[in-house]
């Protein structure tokens, strides 16, 4: 598993993991759901389609096999689509640790992107909230800008309680901070 | 004849592309996930979601 490979330093401790807000895949899983009905739309049209010499009853039964055999595997597609989803929320995930952030973005199945760094090189930490549900739900997105040789910059989107992330990291960072100090002394 | 030649070589082709996408999915969970039982519950969720479609395919076949 995931905890397995990261190997935690000596006296690091694992303090949380955050994933994005449920309201991100429920809207994807909602999309999906729209497009499961699609087969069952068409067969209420064919149903409704008037007999004429182009299409009559029997062509109708005739080519229920077809329907069938093409609205599962539309089916099946749409499935596999909402375990990319939940796979997507699930495996994407900022950790947070005693002495770094670790981040996790699972693009897609074998493009997976990690990054971390330490809480003392933080330097900056931004949060945005745009939109009327996102303020309402309490999600947002995280940049962190650390003091690196390239001044590397992390973004996580669709993260919940922002300010809540931006306070616990702060505050984590101090301590880090405080603690490399009294070590130096 | 034709129809029923072009549904079974597409039947194959999804079952395959489907076979394909289920041991890289859960490879993902497996490898990546933080908790096993999760990885597990998510795997036999997707499986039981998909058996029915499967079902359904394989039966129309003889309809066609």
């Amino acid at each position: 598993m995931l905890f397995e490979k990261f190997r935690l330093e000596e006296d690091e401790e694992l303090i949380r993991i955050i994933r994005r807000h449920w309201f991100i895949p429920a809207m994807e899983f909602f999309g999906l759901a729209v497009l499961a009905t699609v087969p069952l739309i068409f067969f209420l049209l064919l149903q409704n389609v008037p007999e004429n010499e182009f299409f009559t009853p029997e062509d109708f039964v005739a080519y229920i096999g077809v329907f069938l055999f093409l609205s599962a595997a539309w089916t099946l597609m749409l499935v596999m689509a909402a375990a990319m989803v939940w796979t997507h929320h699930y495996l994407d995930m900022w950790v947070i640790t005693n002495r770094r952030i670790i981040l996790i973005d699972q693009v897609r199945l074998f493009n997976r992107q990690i990054g971390s760094f330490r809480l003392e090189r933080l330097q900056d930490l931004n949060i945005e909230v745009r939109g009327i549900i996102a303020t309402f739900l309490n999600f947002g997105t995280v940049e962190a800008q650390t003091a690196s040789g390239s001044e590397e910059e992390f973004r996580g989107g669709g993260l919940p309680d922002p300010q809540g992330i931006k306070s616990l990291i702060l505050q984590k960072s101090e301590e880090r901070v405080r603690e490399l100090n009294n070590t130096n002394l | 004849m034709l129809l029923q030649l072009f549904a079974q070589g597409l039947f194959w082709v999804i079952v395959l592309f489907w076979l394909l996408f289920t041991l890289m999915y859960a490879y993902h969970w497996f490898t990546y996930g933080t908790d096993r039982r999760i990885s597990l519950v998510s795997l036999a969720v997707y499986l039981l979601a998909s058996a029915p479609c499967l079902l359904v395919m394989s039966i129309s076949l003889y309809a066609i």
